[in-house]
């Protein structure tokens, strides 16, 4: 093994020139320390608080707005919020990956905590869902009851003249629909007018649109996003159709490492008179999304909740929260990004893919040019294996990285989970394979006539293989570009392991994903369009060195 | 002086060399003839110590030749393909590269490659892109390439194969000055007229065995063998 280093390191050193040299290791240094001054002033990642919540909360943009008011008074919590949908945001949780959760869906809310892993649940706020449907109401739905309605779609979805639109993401919205139908005795598994997306809330909604649909959606997410679409409401305002959302910590019994302090911080901040001002003060388009709900269950009918609710208000006496005039504002922006913001965004995907292509170009370029270069056992399977890699889907990658990171993983004891550390251990593994697939063609491709050539001049093995490498340096350096163009322009993996986490882990793919979920779609070309210059010039790049290439 | 004992060389269940003997000296050059296919380009990369024989022996001033003497001999043989592989850089660069194998330093470098580069009148082509060389010049500066280390042995493998009258005579004249300063010099080539121009022996191989050997002269006006003097005359050879 010392020797492999050994021959690898006087290959790289025989085959560069001083210059090249020169420049390899700048490109390292200043990497090295933009990463070294991105840690220092994050500082360490275990004082972030995770907070997983159904994605209807998150796409109103509700937590953005609160955040900073919780963030002021508490510089050294750091909140980042995972949107996955209760049904997700509670598995998380299970796993030990987020600290506490705001969801809404009672049934899952009471089995987390019986099982174990939830403590304190509590009603923080509510709405309601409302039926949208085609504004001309193909299924005749007008004026009937929830179970009316249903029905309706059920038939008239029977006779082709319209589908229902699920979001069959194991949300809070979805598995709400998912009883409602439970409950008017309609099977709806395998209907053809039963679409399943998979999606949020609001992209069902855009797909509802399209598709002349009807859709079950919490009055927040409608409100925010009704403008513009065509489509109205049938069903409201029954018992049936409200939506609470509640709070849970994660017991720390069940994970250690479970930032319990700041989750407590955060919930008393949320059941404060001051936040559920704010909660209540929230608005898009002059219309209120969510109304206070803590200490009050029993007031829109729900059960009442008298053990935790006097857990809470014990620690809010302690916490004694101030209240502060003056903040209400009567629209809140809900999503944009400034340009230090966006600068930041391009610095992370900059950075996370830069220090990756280097590791990947330090791994890959020196396995590549021994497979290409050396015969030994099983070189056969070790190149088909790399191959193989080289091909293999990022959001796979994303997914086993995933589970090994997870605080219950296998390196769960590393809390890189929702790092950039793990976004570039994420890229490093798919570009490294790319490199090396790529410099082992280029290398493996040399003439048996050229390498007699360079043989017969006097090179031995080691000058041999220098040699190679050096003629083969524009094939090289066209592998690192395109490996890093991959990895600049991927998605699944870096939101897998990164959690896209806003401010921290997003980078510029992450942020067009979200753009794109928010509605914001100008700003996603925007973005798409600073991405598509970047792989341009690469690419331009990439064509004039191949036209330099002489093997 | 180079002397082959009975060497064989096998791919698998072909013979394509065998146990062929034959002896080199300095000062002299070796044409290797035959058709094509006959196993010249074989025993000249034997020579080289390109290939590993199937069995006999080659002996080089008395050393028998092994693999772990390979390297060390190589430094001292210059081999001229049929078409010289042209690396990137500048044509000095090209010429410079054998010199930096061998670890020569900058000032030897400077007039190495500048005398090099005289002899195969590639003077003032030193910073051209050598990948913008014609094939012609390109051929020259693989011959320079070798001249700069000045080697004790020169094999040539059809070096003018693919060159105009003028390229292939600047060839020539530098095998013929290799010959005054005393080296050993071994041409492969099936062109008849050169042969009889540029050898002092020569060699006639068929498929893989010598069939005849002697001084240039003696074999072409009174070949031994009538597949020699069918080949001289231009007719198929079996």
């Amino acid at each position: 093994m010392k020797g492999f280093y050994r021959y690898v390191y006087r290959v790289i050193t025989t085959s560069m020139s001083s210059r090249l040299r020169l420049g390899i290791v700048a490109a390292i240094v200043i990497l090295t320390m933009s990463y070294g001054l991105y840690v220092s002033s994050n500082g360490h990642p275990n004082t972030n608080l995770h907070v997983a919540t159904g994605t209807s909360i998150y796409d109103t943009g509700l937590l953005d707005y609160l955040i900073p008011f919780f963030e002021e008074r508490n510089e050294e919590i750091a909140v980042s919020v995972i949107p996955r949908g209760t049904g997700l945001a509670l598995e998380m949780a299970k796993r030990g990956d987020a600290d506490m959760v705001l969801v809404h869906n009672r049934d899952l809310e009471d089995k987390f905590v019986s099982e174990g892993f939830g403590l304190y649940r509590t009603s923080v706020m509510y709405n309601d869902f409302v039926i949208v449907g085609p504004i001309d109401d193909p299924a005749a739905t007008h004026g009937k009851d929830i179970g009316g309605i249903l029905r309706a779609i059920a038939s008239a979805g029977k006779a082709d003249h319209t589908t229902f639109i699920s979001r069959a993401d194991k949300s809070g919205t979805h598995l709400h629909e998912r009883s409602l139908w439970d409950q008017a005795g309609i099977p709806v598994d395998g209907k053809p007018w039963y679409i399943e997306t998979a999606q949020g809330a609001r992209t069902s909604l855009l797909i509802a649109e399209e598709r002349s649909s009807y859709t079950l959606v919490d009055r927040g997410t409608w409100n925010a996003f009704k403008s513009g679409l065509r489509l109205s409401v049938f069903g409201e305002n029954e018992n049936l159709l409200l939506n609470p959302y509640s709070l849970i910590l994660t017991n720390p019994l069940q994970n250690p490492t479970t930032n319990s302090e700041g989750a407590e911080a955060f919930s008393v901040f949320l059941l404060s008179e001051r936040g559920q001002e704010l909660i209540g003060s929230f608005k898009k388009d002059g219309e209120v999304l969510f109304k206070p709900l803590f200490g009050k269950a029993e007031s829109i009918g729900l059960p009442p909740e008298v053990e935790a609710v006097s857990f809470w208000n014990s620690l809010l006496i302690k916490s004694s929260n101030p209240t502060v005039g003056g903040w209400i504002t009567d629209d809140t922006p809900v999503f944009q990004i400034g340009p230090w913001e966006l600068l930041g965004i391009i610095g992370i995907s900059f950075m996370v893919t830069g220090i990756a292509t280097i590791i990947g170009a330090a791994i890959g370029i020196p396995l590549g040019a021994v497979m290409g270069l050396r015969d030994f056992r099983g070189q056969n399977s070790l190149v088909a294996l790399v191959n193989t890699l080289a091909s293999i889907p990022p959001v796979l990658v994303g997914l086993l990285l995933y589970l090994l990171l997870s605080r219950q993983g296998t390196l769960g004891a590393l809390t890189l989970l929702f790092t950039p550390h793990a976004m570039i251990l994420a890229q490093v593994i798919i570009i490294t394979p790319i490199i090396a697939s790529m410099v082992y063609t280029s290398v493996a491709g040399v003439n048996k006539l050229v390498k007699d050539q360079i043989v017969s001049l006097g090179a031995s093995t080691r000058q041999l293989a220098a040699k190679i490498v050096t003629e083969a340096k524009f094939s090289i350096a066209t592998a690192i570009l395109l490996a890093f163009g991959r990895g600049v322009s991927e998605v699944g993996a870096v939101m897998l392991v990164g959690g896209a986490l806003r401010g921290e882990t997003w980078t510029l793919t992450v942020a067009i994903f979200q753009s794109t979920n928010q509605g914001e779609i100008g700003l996603a070309i925007i973005l798409g369009a600073i991405l598509l210059v970047l792989a341009y010039s690469i690419n331009v790049t990439v064509t004039f060195l191949r036209t330099r290439n002489r093997w | 002086m180079i002397e082959l004992k009975n060497i064989t060389k096998r791919y698998g269940p072909i013979v394509a060399i065998e146990s062929l003997s034959l002896s080199i000296h300095e000062g002299e050059i070796l044409g290797l003839m035959g058709p094509n296919g006959s196993g010249k380009t074989t025993v000249l990369r034997l020579i080289a110590l390109l290939d590993e024989l199937s069995s006999g022996l080659i002996e080089v001033n008395g050393e028998q030749v092994k693999p772990a003497n390979h390297q060390r001999l190589r430094q001292d043989i210059g081999f001229l393909f049929e078409q010289s592989t042209v690396f990137s850089g500048s044509t000095k660069d090209n010429v410079t590269y054998p010199l930096s194998l061998r670890g020569y330093p900058d000032s030897e470098i400077e007039s190495r490659v500048s005398n090099a580069l005289k002899k195969v009148r590639l003077t003032g082509f030193e910073d051209r892109p050598a990948n913008t060389l014609s094939s012609g010049e390109a051929q020259r500066m693989g011959l320079a390439r070798i001249l700069v280390y000045s080697p004790a042995i020169f094999l040539f493998d059809e070096p003018t194969a693919n060159l105009d009258p003028y390229n292939a005579g600047l060839i020539e004249e530098v095998l013929n000055s290799l010959r005054a300063e005393g080296k050993i010099v071994v041409v492969v080539t099936h062109d008849v007229f050169q042969a009889r121009r540029l050898a002092d022996c020569v060699a006639f191989i068929l498929m893989g065995n010598l069939v005849e050997y002697g001084p240039a002269e003696q074999l072409f006006q009174s070949p031994c063998d009538p597949r020699t003097a069918a080949f001289i005359r231009g007719e198929m050879v079996y």
